[in-house]
């Protein structure tokens, strides 16, 4: 289940297959909590696998650092098992932190135009939304951030 | 990717003089848009294969019940990642026998069509990693074993000359798990020992 994930010069690999089925368990509940379904944070406008190459690594680095800080952190619910899995979530998105922080060491996490562009894109979309609604729908897309990884 | 929307009639109508109207929503876009078949219609599916074509994108559907003056509410469906929800065909099966082995030759099953003349578009394609679970059962020993294949030919070697052989095919894909239903089994004979043959004579 490890995928190995190129973002320009730097590659990392990821449990890829875990999360994926560790957010299967949660889609229907958190989904269900969205009732936004007009508005989407992640826009294919801004998909990873279109960014230049040499600029995956800053704006993969600022999509985790997104989710870990604004989403994960803030997300509130009463189900134990749900909150067990958001929280295993995040630990994997930590992980992956980790390595692309030894890219960025390694000089090879160069962050442009492009990548503070779409993030930004990305923050306006979720700060368009109120607090506790925004949170829900980021990790409600939670999928097309995992689909975009396995295209990348 | 041939993906229908399905319901149950209304309890305590039995059905009858209901009919039913379906709406889609692209997920993230304003407007929820009618499906110009599948109004005011007696039967409980409506096919969104078009409509949801695109499985990068993800869907709502919804149907409400009409009967006399009276309607229900909307309905609505969870959110649809066709490229996550999709259910997989087994793959077109080909076998070739030799004398002591049988070349197996997979073709992945394909997408969903618009119109019959339009390009296929093969699952492999949409699923990098589509593997197969070939399953080979020897009718004389009645005994049966599995091989795991990513790539699309297979050799089975070490096989009983002049012996009926049948082989069926999964499909599978992970991120969720999906396997396919098993191909149609398909039976064949390897070849005669020619050796033996030739002390024979």
């Amino acid at each position: 289940g490890l995928k190995r994930l190129h973002l320009g010069n730097c590659v990392l690999s990821m449990n890829y297959q875990e999360m994926r089925n560790e957010f299967l368990e949660i889609k229907g509940y958190v989904q269900a909590e969205d009732g936004n379904l007009d508005k989407r944070i992640l826009k294919s406008s801004e998909a990873l696998q279109d960014t230049k190459p040499t600029e995956r690594c800053c704006f993969f680095r600022h999509l985790l650092r997104f989710y870990l800080d604004r989403v994960f952190k803030n997300y509130q619910t009463t189900n134990h098992h749900i909150r067990r899995k958001v929280s295993s979530l995040a630990n994997s998105f930590l992980g992956i932190k980790k390595e692309l922080r030894l890219c960025h060491d390694h000089m090879i996490c160069h962050c442009g135009e492009e990548a503070k562009k779409k993030y930004t894109q990305i923050l306006s979309h979720f700060e368009e939304l109120d607090a506790q609604t925004a949170v829900v729908k980021a990790l409600g897309e939670l999928d097309i951030l995992l689909r975009w990884i396995e295209k990348t | 990717m041939n993906n229908i929307l399905r319901w149950n009639s209304p309890e305590g109508l039995g059905g009858a003089g209901v009919v039913y109207t379906v709406q889609y929503l692209i997920y993230g876009q304003k407007k929820w848009l009618n499906k110009s078949e599948c109004r005011n219609m007696n039967i409980t599916s409506c096919d969104l294969s078009c409509e949801t074509y695109d499985y990068e994108e993800q869907y709502y559907g919804r149907v409400k019940a009409i009967w006399g003056k009276d309607c229900s509410k909307w309905v609505e469906t969870e959110r649809f990642n066709p490229w996550s929800e999709t259910q997989i065909g087994p793959p077109v099966v080909a076998l070739t026998p030799g004398e002591k082995s049988i070349s197996v030759i997979l073709t992945a099953p394909e997408k969903w069509k618009i119109n019959p003349e339009d390009t296929s578009v093969s699952m492999h394609q949409i699923y990098p990693s589509l593997k197969y679970n070939v399953s080979i059962y020897n009718t004389k020993a009645n005994k049966k074993w599995y091989k795991f294949v990513t790539n699309h030919t297979l050799e089975l070697p070490q096989l009983e000359s002049n012996t009926l052989y049948c082989v069926s095919v999964q499909s599978y894909v992970l991120g969720p798990l999906r396997n396919s239903k098993p191909s149609e089994k398909q039976c064949i004979t390897t070849l005669k020992d020619q050796t033996s043959e030739l002390k024979v004579k």
